[in-house]
């Protein structure tokens, strides 16, 4: 049970940059590469996380696979030619302080509440709250992105970062036991991205654009 | 309650998948496959699901693959209405899609291109939800409620316009984020249960049922606030169901119909399900279902009475009976989940009726608009009959069905004592009524509108008319004998733990 | 057995007597008009007189035929579930929530007959109907509700023993008060006969009946009339307790009448009140049924 606890903090705080990053990047594709990055440093905690519970390795395969090839495919065709994003609700600036108040507010529940759900054992106690609070943020993050953008692509990145959140915090709940590798594989978001993309291609189409405040076809 | 292994379970789900998949291979080369190998799916499907019922009555659970696939008495209930609807719905679209596609729909080039998608995806999606009925793993079934949700987000978007494509993508989108809370949920409750159970059996839901009692509360709370809003955002509860009206408006006819008709039940099935395994410990969970329900019931019947658009008031009607639902789940007694058990099956019922006759209306009129219909009495005589039954079941009149079930869930709230929803409840019915004699008027009487298609109104097709039939006889059966459900139901509410009884006083007292 | 032999004497006594009821306040009413007035059987001949007649119909189709014999026919079954003066032949399980809907089914088939009629007063006198249906039925609503409450019971029948055991209380005093004030609505008599409005929609949704038609829905308008009476002293006036079963029917009869008198009494003094004035006369009302519902969970 030889983890390198320095490796899988460093890796999780790094997620919550990328994260930020491919919320805050204007242009498209940047947006993307960020996505990337995020999606290596996953795979990479996953394998960090394997000398404990070998069947994550699978995982940190699979994911590797969806999250760092697919998913940025399928993105890089999406924005092909239309980089830039409308304007979004809310600037850089307010969304940096969001991000900080959040993750502290995160980082003190699970460090105080952590006792009566997290029931890893306690030499994992540690990272479990650590990673769960970046869970928890990078979950956050999705649902801001998703809310205050206006690019439906942007949109899409959002809801990859919500699954994102959702693994982490997966793995750090459970990471000694072969189902979570399993449970991880199944929940990949891949083929809702492809749906989303191709709808989204046929507004652009009909619409002229991807900005969602001019979906208003349909009223209350 | 002695579990076996069967294929029936496993059956049920395969065979819609291959019909899709044959569908799919085969469709392109003549005109009427796709048809009959839909056909044949949902038959298929059809019998496996009586298979799995009988069993089901019998008191025998039919396992497959393992534990994974658990068929006891409420999944087996839940199967045979989606797959009874499923079948009527591909009866429904084989004359009403071919056409309404002439007029335009995904962006393939050819009219049997674009029903060869349909109707694979149509397969698949009622494959998906009886999927979701079966499946004994907490993940696994958040899986199988996000792939029925990706079988149906293109057949939201089928007609391909400005309206459609918004509403398919608003439906992705938002069910998406909430499924995603759902996942969260359900891999916290996993969290627990492999504690204690170890990896394998801490993902299946009858093997959960026995220790989530002692979850800390903190996971307990987290966990049912995270499936709430996951699984209630699917099954169009307020405040999450904005995504409903426009997804169910846009959508084709039979999928609107298999839409607010089954679909919402799976999720609230899905809701039931992982919510009633801390049912009897922690009861301040049921009496938050039961506000909630409270809530959405009071909202959707509103909005409702504001639309002029036949579908979107529908649409709100449906959220509005999901609130009954919710509420007797929250009222949480042996009756009150009886109850709501039963408003699911004669909601899916009379909805499903009314999706299809307002379907035939559109067919028939080429307008959605109530403003714009009047006057169809005489042109369309069946369909006016089956919409006036359907309007009368879900207003909740006797003798017919929604007024047994309304009167169950009342008759559970007066047991626990909480008279304040019963008051609301039955108020809202008033304005329901309201809502569906204004809609009956508006269609089918005052005068034909003078829109260039009142020559061409006519009588639906056959295959479009016996299926509402059937659905406007079962209502009225159900409704003149409801003894005849009671067996199937009350297995299925001997599946689902109920609310211990001193904390229900506690309800009571609040 | 003996359940359909009280359902029988329930329904013979009402269908017989409400037409005499009826005549006795046109008596009334004539007296205070300082004339003679018709006889007492007076409605008796009206009806058979129609009966003879020839039924002229409107192109309403089917819902048209059969809208004015569903509504009696649900108010017929609404009264085999009321009390009168004893225990309600069909009373079971969540009587009280059977009778509401079993009411709003006679009031959607005046409203669809209406609708089918095609005549614009028809439309006028329906669209009223709803709207006085949806201010009106929840003071009904919430004067049971209170009794309810109290009793812990959903049956009718129980509402009057808890009644004639408990004696006078204030949450069912001021629940009585409600359900009279919502009386004179309920029966569709001034200054809240809106829907017949006789002299501005001509007869409202029945203009278009006539003959045998027009004959039910005269029935239907006087079993009404009484039932609701019947409803409102058995409920909220049970006392004095009479134990003898034909004895507490004539008692309940006795006082039902002298409630109608002066439903009777207010009819002939009091002009029509606009759909919109009433509208804010039973909004008041329904403040005072939430009162009770209040006081009742209190525990007063």
């Amino acid at each position: 049970m030889e983890l390198n606890r320095d490796l899988i903090h460093t890796l999780s705080f790094l997620m919550i940059l990328t994260s930020f990053a491919a919320v805050e990047s204007r242009n498209l594709r940047h947006a993307t590469v960020a996505y990337i990055a995020q999606a290596l440093l996953i795979c990479g905690l996953l394998a960090a996380y394997s000398p404990a519970n070998e069947a994550l390795l699978w995982w940190a395969a699979t994911a590797l696979v969806t999250k760092a090839i697919l998913v940025p495919v399928l993105l890089w065709r999406a924005t092909a030619g239309a980089e830039q994003e409308t304007r979004p609700l809310i600037g850089f600036g307010v969304s940096a302080i969001i991000l900080i108040a959040v993750l502290a507010a995160m980082y003190r529940f699970t460090h105080t509440h952590a006792a009566v759900f997290i029931s890893a054992q306690s030499g994992l106690r540690e990272l479990a709250e650590t990673n769960l609070a970046v869970a928890f943020t990078i979950f956050a993050l999705g649902l801001y992105a998703i809310f205050t953008r206006r690019d439906a692509i942007k949109t899409v990145i959002g809801l990859c970062l919500l699954e994102n959140g959702v693994h982490l915090g997966l793995v750090s709940l459970a990471p000694t036991i072969k189902e979570t590798a399993l449970a991880g594989i199944a929940t990949e978001v891949v083929v809702t991205v492809y749906l989303l993309l191709y709808i989204i291609s046929g507004i652009r189409e009909k619409f002229g654009s991807t900005d969602t405040s001019q979906l208003s076809e349909l009223h209350w | 309650m002695n579990e076996m292994p069967s294929l029936l379970p496993a059956l049920v789900v395969l065979i819609p998948v291959a019909a899709g998949v044959l569908i799919l291979l085969l469709g392109r080369f003549t005109s009427w496959l796709k048809e009959a190998l839909a056909l044949a799916g949902s038959v298929g499907a059809l019998v496996c699901a009586i298979g799995v019922g009988k069993a089901a009555l019998k008191g025998e659970v039919l396992l497959s693959f393992g534990k994974q696939f658990y068929a006891d008495a409420l999944s087996a209930l839940l199967v045979v209405l989606v797959s009874f609807i499923g079948c009527l719905a591909t009866i429904y679209s084989l004359r009403y899609m071919r056409s309404t596609v002439h007029e335009g729909g995904l962006p393939h080039t050819t009219t049997e291109g674009r029903l060869t998608v349909f109707y694979a995806l149509l397969m698949w999606f009622v494959a998906t939800m009886l999927w979701a009925c079966v499946s004994n793993n907490i993940i696994m079934l958040y899986v199988a409620v996000e792939a029925s949700t990706i079988a149906s987000g293109l057949l939201v978007a089928f007609y391909w316009d400005k309206r459609a494509l918004e509403a398919g993508y608003k439906y992705l989108m938002l069910l998406t984020v909430g499924i995603t809370f759902a996942l969260f949920g359900c891999v916290l409750v996993y969290a627990a249960g492999a504690a204690v159970l170890g990896g394998s059996k801490g993902l299946l839901l009858s093997e959960l049922r026995s220790v989530a009692s002692g979850f800390p509360t903190t996971t307990v709370l987290l966990a049912s606030a995270f499936l709430i809003v996951g699984f209630g955002t699917k099954a169009g509860i307020a405040p999450f169901h904005p995504w409903l009206p426009d997804a169910h408006a846009e959508a084709p006819t039979p999928v609107s119909a298999l839409l607010s008709g089954v679909m919402l039940k799976v999720a609230i099935y899905a809701l039931v399900r992982t919510v009633t395994l801390f049912y009897p410990a922690f009861s301040p969970v049921a009496a938050f279902l039961l506000g909630l329900g409270v809530f959405t019931l009071i909202l959707g019947d509103l909005m409702a009475l504001a639309q002029d658009d036949l579908k979107r008031m529908l649409a709100y009607s449906s959220v509005s009976q999901m609130g009954y639902v919710l509420l007797g789940i929250g009222i949480g007694t042996q009756l009150g989940i009886y109850a709501g058990l039963f408003h699911i099956v004669n909601h899916a019922l009379a909805k499903g009726l009314l999706f299809f006759a307002a379907g035939a209306v559109i067919y028939s009129t080429g307008s959605r608009r109530l403003s714009q219909l009047g006057g169809l009495a005489k042109k369309m005589p069946i369909t006016s009959f089956c919409f006036f039954i359907g309007a009368l079941a879900i207003a909740g009149i006797p003798p017919l069905n929604g007024f047994q079930s309304k009167l169950a869930l009342f008759v559970a709230g007066a047991d626990v004592g909480v008279w304040w929803a019963v008051v609301l409840g039955i108020g809202t019915s008033l304005i329901t009524l309201v809502v569906v004699v204004k809609a009956a008027k508006t269609i089918f009487w005052g005068k034909l509108s003078e829109s260039a298609s009142a020559s061409t109104v006519r009588e639906a097709p056959a295959t479009v008319c016996i299926a509402m039939v059937i659905l406007a006889a079962l209502c009225l059966g159900i409704g003149i004998y409801p003894r005849a459900v009671y067996k199937p139901l009350d297995a299925a509410r001997r599946s689902v733990q109920t609310v211990v009884k001193t904390t229900a006083d506690t309800v009571a007292r609040r | 057995m003996a359940v359909v032999g009280r359902a029988i004497v329930s329904l013979v006594v009402v269908l017989l007597l409400a037409p005499l009821f009826d005549g006795v306040m046109r008596k009334l009413k004539a007296l205070i008009h300082s004339r003679q007035g018709p006889p007492f059987t007076q409605p008796y001949r009206d009806l058979m007189k129609l009966l003879a007649k020839e039924d002229l119909q409107a192109d309403g189709g089917l819902v048209f035929r059969v809208a004015p014999v569903v509504a009696l026919g649900a108010l017929l079954v609404a009264v085999m579930l009321i009390p009168i003066g004893t225990r309600p032949p069909l009373g079971n399980q969540g009587d009280a929530i059977v009778w509401i809907y079993v009411m709003s089914v006679a009031a959607v088939a005046v409203m669809l007959g209406a609708f089918a009629s095609g005549n614009p007063f028809a439309y006028a006198g329906a669209g009223r109907e709803m709207m006085m249906m949806l201010t009106v039925e929840p003071i009904v609503i919430l004067a049971l509700l209170a009794g309810m409450v109290k009793a812990k019971t959903l049956l009718l029948g129980g509402l009057v023993d808890w009644q004639l055991a408990n004696g006078i209380t204030t949450s069912m005093a001021v629940a009585g008060v409600a359900f009279f004030l919502a009386l004179q609505a309920n029966v569709g008599r001034l200054p809240f006969d809106i829907v017949e409005a006789e002299s501005e929609i001509v007869d409202g949704p029945f203009i278009e009946y006539s003959g045998p038609r027009l004959a039910l829905c005269k029935l239907g308008f006087y079993v009404r009339q009484l039932m609701f009476a019947l409803l409102f002293v058995s409920v909220f006036v049970p006392w004095p307790r009479v134990d003898i079963t034909a004895l507490a029917m004539l008692a309940a009869l006795v006082k039902a009448l002298v409630v109608l008198l002066v439903v009777g009494l207010i009819d002939c003094v009091m002009p029509r009140l606009r759909i919109d004035q009433s509208m804010t006369y039973m909004s008041r009302v329904l403040f005072v049924a939430l009162g009770a519902v209040a006081l009742a969970l209190i525990g007063v």
